[in-house]
């Protein structure tokens, strides 16, 4: 019997990936999802079902082994009543910060996932995922990190320097707090609407020393992935860039995976977290690699993350597959993840 | 007497208010404007980015030592000014490319180099070239940073580069690029005429550009 993406991942997190046919293949696809199949990234960010529609087309071709349902970073911060500007073929992005003033934090309001508007839609992706691939692929629902979102609605000039700034010290935890609520509702509405992990992506957190990310983010960041956890979901960090400093912080912040870009030491970082029960994804250079790099490299960057990991660790990109990536090198990617040593 | 070692420790460690009493104080004493920014500031600003370097602070450490930098500098420039000694040593125009929104990494260039005595006119994010080559034009500039975090956005440098030559302004601004994918090659291959790969080398580049030692 041919197994599924779904039972590759449950092997893995099992601890069972010995019997495997092969490791997950964890690609991230945006941008490239919307382009492979000819639609303007604006409309992959807008519209679930062209979302939904990119990310199937890709998961078959290129043999990936989860269904994502990331666009960009700011949907929580659309939600929140931050007007943003939606350029046709470019990430949206907001056309001023909501909290130009830490102050503005005491009027700051949540919202309901499940009446928002562009959270909704991400909801409205997963139900279709579900519909059409029912626990044949893992669902990858996504939240913004209690530092990414801070950083989405104050500018994140100003929240690397209100993180630091004792004077508005109470103000910028409150901001903290609310992302960690607002995060944790939509979460659960995620998990309730059929997704299996949840992500939560906070590539802020490499900007910060390793105090700051112990004593301020992390503690935050954990709310979000017990309460993931609590609601029968699996964990996933993703904090793109350098984190080689706070690996050993993030064990106790209990994820069930870690995403590790590619300037991360794939070796020390399995080491880290063997037998703590989470797993390791990552960790080729996306850019240097995939995107620029000849199929042979890839295929032995690939095979120096299997190394590394020891078949350990789920492989993909440290971060999203550049848009105009070849598509011979993805294919060279999948293959490569066969290969035995 | 106000121990200048301490201005020098408010600005390595981004005490802005501190580094405002002690500034103020200074000047109560006589001390020489030039010689505090020279000889004690930007000293401290050059520890700054050599501690970033080795990871050793981090990105909020640097953008609060920028502001402590900044606010001692606005206290000083109407002094300097009134002596008739402008202390700009260079004018800057920098900015991120069009279609790249990061700006973290343009914007601790741009505050180390106005901490070592250069003024910056910071343009902003996702700019085409004619809102650089109107910057330069405007303000005169002789330097021209670019940044860009984006494979993609990357190649509109040269873009930029080539609307100078148009614009007729390529031999009156030296060009300096950066940004985490950029690397030497690349800026010789688009003709740049410097690069660097951290705010605090980029200050040192910009120097040479200039010939200022
Ligand atoms: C923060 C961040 C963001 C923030 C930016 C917020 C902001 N206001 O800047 C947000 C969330 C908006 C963002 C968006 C995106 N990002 Co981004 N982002 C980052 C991140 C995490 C940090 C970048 C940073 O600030 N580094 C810290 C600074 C200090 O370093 P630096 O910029 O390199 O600057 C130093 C030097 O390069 C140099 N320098 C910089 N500029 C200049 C200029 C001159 C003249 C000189 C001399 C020197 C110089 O000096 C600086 C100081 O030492 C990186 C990953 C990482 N950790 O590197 C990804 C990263 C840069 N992003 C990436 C991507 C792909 C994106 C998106 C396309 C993702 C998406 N689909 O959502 C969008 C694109 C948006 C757009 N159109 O620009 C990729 C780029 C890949 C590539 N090379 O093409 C990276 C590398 C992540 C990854 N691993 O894939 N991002």
């Amino acid at each position: 019997m041919k197994i599924t993406p779904y039972q590759r991942l449950r092997a893995m997190l099992d601890g069972n990936a010995k019997d495997l046919d092969r490791v997950p293949n964890f690609n991230i696809l945006m941008f490239f999802a919307a382009f492979y199949i000819n639609k303007p990234f604006g409309q992959f960010c807008t519209d679930y079902r062209i979302l939904v529609e990119g990310n199937l087309s890709c998961v078959e071709k290129f043999d990936i082994d989860i269904l994502s349902t990331l666009s960009d970073p700011v949907r929580e911060t659309a939600d929140f009543g931050t007007e943003l500007e939606y350029p046709e073929d470019e990430l949206p992005h907001p056309k001023k910060v909501l909290l130009p003033n830490i102050e503005d934090v005491e009027n700051l309001q949540l919202f309901d996932p499940l009446k928002s508007k562009r959270i909704l839609d991400r909801i409205r992706a997963i139900e279709l995922f579900k519909k059409e691939k029912n626990n044949e692929y893992p669902i990858l629902g996504w939240v913004e990190g209690p530092l990414a979102e801070a950083s989405d609605l104050r500018g994140i000039n100003e929240s690397l320097v209100d993180i630091i700034d004792d004077e508005n010290e109470e103000l910028f935890h409150l901001l903290l707090k609310k992302c960690t609520q607002e995060a944790i509702w939509c979460a659960k509405a995620q998990i309730e609407a059929g997704a299996h992990i949840i992500g939560v992506g906070d590539a802020a957190a490499s900007l910060i020393s390793r105090d700051l990310y112990r004593n301020i983010v992390a503690p935050y960041e954990k709310q979000i992935a017990d309460a993931i956890k609590n609601a029968g979901g699996i964990a996933r960090l993703h904090i793109c860039g350098d984190i080689n400093h706070i690996l050993e912080d993030i064990v106790n912040v209990g994820f069930d995976i870690i995403d590790i870009d590619w300037m991360v030491d794939m070796k020390r970082a399995v080491e880290i977290f063997d037998g703590t029960g989470s797993i390791i994804n990552g960790n080729v250079d996306p850019v240097a690699v995939v995107f620029n790099g000849s199929t042979s490299d890839v295929r032995n960057a690939v095979h120096k993350c299997m190394k590394d990991s020891n078949g350990k660790a789920c492989i993909s990109a440290g971060c999203e597959i550049p848009k105009f990536t070849p598509h011979e090198n993805l294919i060279a990617f999948a293959q490569a993840l066969y290969d035995k040593f | 007497m106000t121990d200048l070692n301490l201005l020098y420790e408010a600005i390595l460690k981004g005490k802005k208010k501190t580094a405002i009493e002690l500034t103020n104080a200074a000047l109560e004493e006589k001390a020489d404007p030039k010689s505090l920014i020279d000889n004690h500031m930007i000293k401290a600003m050059e520890e700054v980015g050599r501690q970033f370097e080795n990871h050793e602070i981090f990105v909020p450490e640097l953008l609060m030592a920028g502001r402590a930098m900044k606010a001692s500098l606005n206290i000083l420039q109407p002094v300097l000014q009134g002596q008739g000694a402008g202390v700009s040593i260079g004018k800057v125009v920098i900015g991120t490319v069009k279609g790249d929104l990061h700006d973290i990494g343009k914007n601790l260039v741009a505050s180390m180099l106005e901490g070592c005595g250069f003024e910056v006119i910071d343009i902003g994010i996702d700019m085409d070239s004619a809102k650089f080559v109107e910057a330069i034009r405007e303000h005169k500039a002789n330097i021209l940073g670019l940044s860009a975090l984006l494979t993609t956005t990357m190649p509109y440098m040269k873009t930029v580069i080539e609307a100078l030559k148009e614009a007729g302004l390529r031999d009156q601004v030296k060009v300096i690029v950066g940004g985490a994918p950029v690397s030497q090659s690349f800026a010789t291959e688009i003709g740049a005429d410097g690069y660097s790969d951290t705010a605090n080398s980029a200050v040192t580049k910009v120097k040479d550009l200039l010939g200022i030692l």
